[in-house]
């Protein structure tokens, strides 16, 4: 993810190879994400429409929080001099790139937006994990990129879970799960693996990532309503695992702070406050790991386990 | 259980294993985590290397933490004397001691 910080209002720096071919009107997306605001200034109907699908910040009773930081960012579409489509990205008044098409600008946008985010969300523990809450209890599941826990925490959505995030965990000092407002995004594998055993709404969008495979976004399954966050009460370190029989086996309470920390996106920036509050997580949670190969069998597996223990 | 802070004494000596500031522990029913945000790494350990870690205060030699354990398992000194040189050598690999 980038390192650039956000600045002042962005607009689109000219140069004789970059000059706007047409002034064409611009619209503004303000996106909240908690207490972080991104302000988004574009010339492209489409990217103003794909941003309000992926973040979706007018769900009915997600909570909100007082905005303390700002950031604006630009998606400026053009033609250079000898007519070919260009569209850039700028955080602040930086151009961070210049790219062919809204979908790519969409993608690297995307990543701007979350990397900005997490940089500002500092009074939050942050861990790279799908995240709902399953009656009032939070979920947690701290799984690297491509371990399938964006398809999981999305069944999961489909199943009656309450959706908080498919990618981003966030703990309050309380160790209350707070929801992350950005809809799910699916990999080919994950798309096709809910296709065969979900009834899949259409993709909102559809948009490369940074690699160029495509990623399928998806609307919001049931959120999390409601103020204050999902109390933790379940760490699941999810194992995908060709071939696998699902099978959920109890996890040493510091192994799952271990999970924990090595999954956090900003725990160097809470030190020790930081690993006594994943610490406190564990010791209020069940904590497993969940290997599986069926997704359908693993959300079976887990809402039985909650269902059982009464939460 | 409240994490501990390991206190400044001045110099540390190479003889002397000293655990380094930039390592919070925590322990978690009965293993202690130990959180290095200098390499952004976790380390598990079990009741007897956290014992060790403990000792690991710039007061005790190596010869002086065998002595502490190998008080209530003299009979098996040299098995604890191998343990203990081996375990506060991974300790230093993993930078998690004071150089």
């Amino acid at each position: 993810m980038s390192g650039r910080d956000p600045g002042a209002t962005s607009t689109a720096p000219t140069t004789p190879r970059s000059r706007p071919f047409a002034a064409t009107a611009r619209d503004a997306v303000t996106i909240d994400l908690l207490s972080f605001t991104a302000h988004v200034v574009s010339n492209s109907p489409a990217v103003c429409r794909d941003l309000t699908l992926l973040y979706p910040t007018a769900v009915p009773g997600w909570p909100t929080l007082k905005a303390e930081t700002l950031a604006r960012f630009g998606v400026l579409e053009s033609r250079d001099e000898r007519g070919c489509r260009m569209v850039q990205v700028s955080v602040g008044e930086t151009v961070v790139a210049r790219v062919g098409s809204a979908a790519e600008a969409i993608s690297l946008l995307e990543s701007e937006i979350d990397a900005a985010a997490i940089r500002a969300l500092a009074r939050f523990v942050l861990v790279h994990a799908g995240a709902l809450a399953v009656g009032s209890s939070g979920v947690v599941l701290p799984a690297t990129s491509g371990g399938g826990k964006s398809t999981l925490v999305t069944a999961l959505g489909l199943a009656g879970g309450r959706y908080l995030s498919d990618e981003l965990a966030v703990i309050d000092p309380a160790i209350a799960l707070w929801p992350f407002p950005k809809a799910p995004r699916l990999r080919d594998g994950g798309w096709a693996a809910l296709q065969a055993s979900f009834d899949l709404p259409p993709p909102s969008v559809v948009a490369p990532g940074l690699d160029g495979a495509p990623r399928y976004y998806l609307p919001v399954p049931r959120p999390f309503p409601g103020e204050g966050g999902a109390a933790v009460r379940y760490v699941v370190v999810p194992r995908r695992a060709p071939g696998a029989t699902t099978r959920l086996e109890p996890l040493a309470k510091a192994h799952a702070v271990a999970a924990l920390a090595e999954h956090s996106l900003n725990l160097p920036r809470h030190g020790r406050a930081g690993i006594e509050l994943l610490a406190r997580v564990a010791e209020s949670a069940a904590c497993y790991t969940l290997t599986y190969a069926d997704v359908a069998e693993a959300v079976d597996v887990l809402l039985r386990l909650v269902a059982e223990s009464g939460a | 259980m409240a994490i501990s802070v390991s206190e400044s004494r001045g110099s540390p000596s190479a003889s002397m294993p000293w655990r380094a500031e930039h390592v919070a522990e925590r322990l978690v029913e009965g293993e202690m985590v130990l959180y290095d945000s200098a390499h952004q790494r976790v380390h598990i350990l079990n009741p007897t290397a956290a014992f060790i870690w403990q000792l690991c205060d710039g007061d005790h030699t190596p010869a002086a933490i065998v002595d502490t354990l190998a008080a209530r398992y003299p009979e098996h000194r040299s098995a604890i004397e191998a343990d203990v040189l081996g375990l506060l050598e991974a300790f230093r690999s993993a930078g998690i001691l004071r150089p």
